[in-house]
């Protein structure tokens, strides 16, 4: 009996063999008694997954209904997003006006944005996690970054009387690839090397050279199919510089006509900040700055 | 009383892109040296004139050997080795003497300056005249051979120019903009801090 009432069932639903199985699991756990219920529940169970079968179909009988509903919902929807933005938008656009209306004055218009006096960002780069390193690390010259660094400080702070110590807090990113790197690396302790030179046309610029001073080197090239080349014969170059230096340290010789030499007895330091144009730089003897700080010390 | 004001050792050195002057300001006892790998080629020309200069001997330099020679404005010197021929500009009159060493090859003219500017700033500047002055150079620096009229001029415009220097330049960039009808454009100026050597005033715009 069993077998013969689930062969219909088979038939019935022959192309629904998750409904088979369940039916066949539920017949098998009962007895005579419920089979007419059993029957009916199989019946209704089939019902059930075949209208949840046809609702996952492609064209369900009821989806043009619903989707005319839910394109409705969604123009609508759509409708009231756009006008809250196109509100925004115009807020803002008014807002801003407004405000470059207020920058400007336009019956005597003036310059508004002066980059000079606006560096784009005044912020330490410490203060941004960037490491700032210390200046004994660099090595070469650690004088002339030092005073790099304060005299580009003093100008992104606009204040010249600020205190160094002040200035250093502040800190100053250092001129990595500048045009003028090479002059601010350059170690007058360290005697005439040709790692402190800068192309600036025409010449080649040395700050150092057989005495203390400015060096210049006219370049030529040297081409051929594949390279071209620029090159200076260093002992063409003319050295404007100074001497007099031996007599700030007692007992120096009177040869002291070396660059390491001189080093010994004056140091070299930035006077002027650098631009994309120049900068100045300084060779003092240290016993000025030696007299200078006892001057300013006296008095404390 | 300020850093500057001190009696201090000192030279600064105005680095300029592009410039075709080397400037040297000196203060405070600093002697002003031309220093160079090769002896000279021919005699100074001195405020236009030829001058017969001996040279003392660099390596043991004797007060008895040391020439002093008055120099108004100029100097223009004519090397060995290299065949440049450089012009050396003061900013006012200053004594000049040379030191000679033939064994390494080294030539300085170092100018000596009055006492009574001792305090005053002397500034020095130096131009490359001629890379081929007599033709008998360097190759690669003959290539462009100037005539006689050509160098005459050049000399010409560095005398007119030598007095005007830049000392610290600075770039401002300027962005304005009239109404919101037109296009916003920007404005770019170079101030270039020109001093007149002459009289150590600024030049103004």
């Amino acid at each position: 009996m069993v077998f013969d009432w689930a062969k219909e069932i088979l038939a019935m639903k022959r192309d629904m063999e998750l409904v088979q199985s369940t039916s066949l699991s539920v017949v098998s756990n009962s007895n005579y008694d419920s089979v007419s219920k059993e029957q009916e529940f199989g019946s209704q169970l089939s019902l059930l997954l075949q209208e949840s079968i046809h609702s996952h179909s492609a064209y369900p009988a009821t989806k043009p209904k619903k989707m005319a509903a839910l394109r409705k919902d969604m123009i609508r929807t759509c409708s009231i997003v756009v006008g809250v933005l196109v509100v925004l938008g115009l807020g803002t656009m008014y807002s801003t006006t407004n405000q470059f209306h207020k920058m400007i004055d336009f019956n005597n218009p003036k310059i508004v944005i002066d980059l000079s006096k606006h560096p784009m960002s005044t912020t330490s780069p410490m203060d941004i996690t960037f490491p700032l390193y210390p200046e004994r690390s660099l090595g070469s010259s650690p004088h002339v970054l030092s005073s790099y660094e304060s005299t580009v400080s003093s100008v992104q702070s606009g204040d010249s009387d600020v205190a160094r110590e002040d200035l250093q807090k502040v800190g100053a990113t250092y001129p990595t690839n500048a045009w003028y790197e090479n002059l601010l690396l350059f170690d007058p302790n360290q005697g005439y090397t040709n790692n402190n030179q800068v192309y600036s046309m025409p010449f080649i610029l040395d700050v150092a050279g057989p005495i203390p001073g400015l060096t210049m080197n006219l370049p030529t090239k040297l081409a051929n199919n594949q390279v071209v080349q620029m090159y200076n014969i260093p002992d063409f170059g003319l050295t404007i510089g100074g001497i007099g230096w031996q007599e700030a340290v007692e007992g120096a010789s009177d040869k002291a006509n070396l660059h390491a030499i001189y080093g010994n007895s004056m140091t070299y330091d930035l006077s002027e900040p650098p631009s994309e144009l120049g900068l100045v730089l300084r060779y003092v003897s240290i016993k000025s700055l030696l007299e200078l700080y006892l001057y300013f010390t006296r008095f404390f | 009383m300020k850093q500057g004001d001190h009696d201090e050792k000192s030279m600064r050195m105005p680095i300029i892109r592009g410039m075709p002057y080397g400037t040297m300001i000196y203060k405070s006892g600093i002697k002003p040296s031309i220093f160079s790998k090769s002896v000279l080629k021919s005699n100074p020309i001195i405020d236009g004139k030829e001058v017969n200069m001996k040279c003392a001997d660099a390596s043991l330099p004797k007060e008895e050997d040391i020439t002093l020679i008055p120099v108004e404005k100029e100097v223009q010197l004519h090397f060995a080795n290299s065949d440049f021929t450089w012009m050396v500009f003061y900013s006012r009159p200053v004594n000049v003497y040379c030191l000679q060493n033939s064994e390494t090859n080294e030539f300085q003219l170092i100018a000596e300056d009055s006492p009574s500017h001792a305090k005053n700033e002397l500034v020095v500047r130096v131009a490359l005249l001629d890379s081929c002055s007599s033709g008998e150079g360097y190759p690669y620096f003959c290539e462009n051979l100037h005539k006689s009229e050509v160098t005459d001029k050049k000399r010409e415009l560095y005398r007119q120019h030598a007095d005007v220097y830049p000392y610290s330049p600075t770039v401002h960039f300027l962005v304005e903009r009239s109404d919101l009808q037109t296009e916003p454009f920007a404005l770019i100026q170079f101030n270039w801090d020109a001093t007149r050597m002459s009289t150590m005033e600024k030049v103004s715009g």
